[in-house]
């Protein structure tokens, strides 16, 4: 397949923007504030590529966060919605045009469903490097490079990556990337329009229209508490009881289900949902890499177990070493009283 | 109709210690394994053949498990044809061996431009692993065709599947046309079990072909990775947890940190 080439000496660092309600994300005000860094370093302009409409501050908020000049790219639907993936190559074909006549030489976007397939699609377009969900990211300015750090087995621990080859190269990036924006309200900008060709766009591909739809375990994978039983949980209705108690989804690790704790749709490991509460309460499981690979996104966890040499203790931020049930049962008291 | 599901044969996470102390990972037992989100990719595409071999006993469709990587990757194929794919091709060359997910994409897309047609490519959303889940997206790109990435619900249609994915907070029904390009996220499927009969087969009667990068027509840029890997990194060591007493010094514990 004929790769696509830049038209100038590739300069300057992009950011593709999201918008939220008429408004920048987060994550792309951080992105644009880590672009700023990198630009100051290797004297760069910040360019933004904003897909969306109706955002009339978007490029004011953006400017302050740290970019030099902003490409609007208008349609009335929005790329985050169900029309907007409908017409997702046709927004795919606007930033690849844009990128061939601008020749950026680093593209930055966010480890989001839109950023992930643009980056992917782009990257394949033009040859170059992408690094996917980074949790640190910086130019290096002797290799011209994107140096990211990626996590690996979902977090275990991460590897650091370069990219290499024809411009652009990309990356994207995971929220707190780069800690929060400095704004700056003195900062100038200039911003520009043009319009979403809808017609470039892949007209294979049909609308679509959202639905509601229950995945086996949603409330798993975005549950602010969850409580959650191993073998050795003694008895699994006191800790039903504290889930109730904490307003917690209930769940297992693998093992719970040949005990008939829970059923395959709650396990929480490499075999099942992998979690990321605020708080997570592990009665009675041991903690072997199985089960704790599904944790690494908890914020708080809490182990019970009566082995004092369980491995779940080295994952723990607070463990007790004893009768699982008994503590479920104090625990579920002292919070109803 | 033929589909083609790539799989992906990963380290099994359980025989890894990671040691952040040291900053390093120790390999205890060094076994692989078929992905999970590559099994998920084989149930989906059996499910659809089914479907379509209800409909259309006369020519039911073809399923070919497609790999790239070391021998090794061998067992994975021949499980995949355990879990109902038809045939497998493992693409093997020592230019593959430091594969970014660029030039996977490069040669899993001439590998399947070399079948001649094809109707559906499935593969896993993410791999435990790297997981990147940028295989989807680059492999749709390189055969020029739609995608329905990260989805959790696939039901055959008669003239194309209809996908539930996932995007962000939402789910999104997509009427998808064929040909067309699929990744599945395996936590929306329930695990499946490969079929015993078969699995003794695709070790004792049936092969696993191998294609080079020569049998590929791959050019020297489509097989030079974009991104390479420079070193491990390690989150800081994780503070011991405290030993607490009892559920009254734990409930003291959680308000201090704001959990409950």
């Amino acid at each position: 397949m004929a790769r696509l080439t830049v038209t100038d000496a590739p300069h300057d660092i992009w950011v593709v923007a999201e918008l939220k309600d008429g408004a920048p994300t987060p994550l792309t005000l951080e992105m644009t504030y880590g672009a700023r860094m990198a630009a100051d370093m290797m004297g760069f302009y910040v360019k933004v590529a904003v897909p969306g409409s109706d955002a009339p501050d978007a490029a004011s908020t953006l400017i302050q966060a740290g970019a030099d000049r902003i490409t609007m790219i208008d349609h009335p639907a929005g790329p985050a919605s169900a029309a907007g993936i409908a017409s997702f190559s046709a927004w795919l074909n606007a930033l690849s045009d844009l990128f061939v006549a601008q020749s950026p030489e680093f593209v930055m976007l966010g480890a989001t469903p839109f950023g992930e397939e643009l980056a992917a699609r782009l990257a394949q377009r033009f040859g170059g490097g992408l690094i996917s969900r980074c949790v640190s990211l910086r130019v290096d300015d002797f290799d011209r490079a994107f140096v990211g750090k990626r996590p690996v087995f979902g977090g275990e621990y991460f590897e650091v990556v370069a990219t290499s080859g024809p411009a652009p190269q990309f990356a994207t990036v995971l929220p707190d990337c780069f800690g929060p924006p400095h704004r700056d309200a003195s900062r100038y900008g200039e911003t520009e329009r043009v319009a979403l060709q809808l017609e470039t766009g892949d007209q294979r591909w049909p609308p679509a229209g959202r639905v509601d739809f229950r995945m086996p375990s949603p409330k798993l994978k975005t549950a602010r508490r969850i409580v959650s039983v191993g073998r050795q949980v003694g008895d699994v209705e006191a800790a039903r009881r504290l889930a109730l108690a904490l307003g917690a989804e209930f769940a297992g690790a693998r093992e719970a289900t040949d005990e008939g704790y829970v059923d395959e749709s709650r396990v929480v490991g490499i075999t099942g949902a992998r979690v990321s509460p605020e708080l997570y309460v592990a009665l009675g499981i041991r903690g072997d890499t199985h089960h704790t690979f599904g944790i690494q996104g908890a914020r708080f966890v809490v182990a019970v177990h009566p082995d004092p040499d369980a491995p779940i203790f080295k994952q723990a931020d607070a463990g007790i070493v004893g009768d699982p049930a008994q503590v479920a049962r104090e625990l579920a008291e002292s919070l109803g009283g | 109709m033929r589909i083609v599901v790539c799989v992906k044969q990963i380290l099994d996470p359980r025989g890894l210690t990671v040691n952040r102390k040291s900053e390093k990972v120790f390999v205890n037992r060094e076994e692989y394994r078929l992905d999970p989100a590559s099994r998920a990719a084989l149930q989906v595409a059996a499910a659809v053949k089914a479907a379509q071999t209800a409909s259309n006993g006369a020519n039911p469709p073809e399923i070919i498990a497609l790999s790239l990587g070391p021998d090794r990757v061998d067992d994975a194929l021949r499980e995949a044809m355990a879990f109902g794919a038809d045939r497998a091709i493992l693409l093997n060359d020592p230019a593959f061996e430091t594969a970014d997910a660029f030039v996977a994409a490069n040669a899993l897309a001439a590998a399947i431009r070399k079948m001649g047609e094809f109707d559906l490519i499935v593969v896993g959303a993410r791999s435990l692993d790297s997981g990147s889940g940028e295989l989807g997206a680059r492999l749709a790109e390189a055969l020029e065709v739609p995608a329905a990435l990260n989805a959790v619900s696939v039901e055959a249609t008669p003239d194309g599947l209809s996908v539930v994915r996932e995007f962000g907070e939402m789910f999104i029904r997509l009427d998808a046309p064929l040909p067309l390009v699929l990744s599945v996220v395996p936590e929306a499927f329930e695990p499946g079990y490969a079929n015993g009969w078969r699995l003794m087969d695709a070790y004792k009667k049936w092969t696993v072909d191998v294609w080079s990068a020569a049998d590929l027509g791959l050019a020297d840029v489509d097989v030079q990775s974009m991104a390479v890997r420079r070193e491990d990194a390690f989150p800081p060591e994780r503070q011991l947890g405290t030993r607490m007493k009892d559920a009254r010094e734990l409930v003291a514990a959680l308000k201090r940190e704001r959990v409950i």
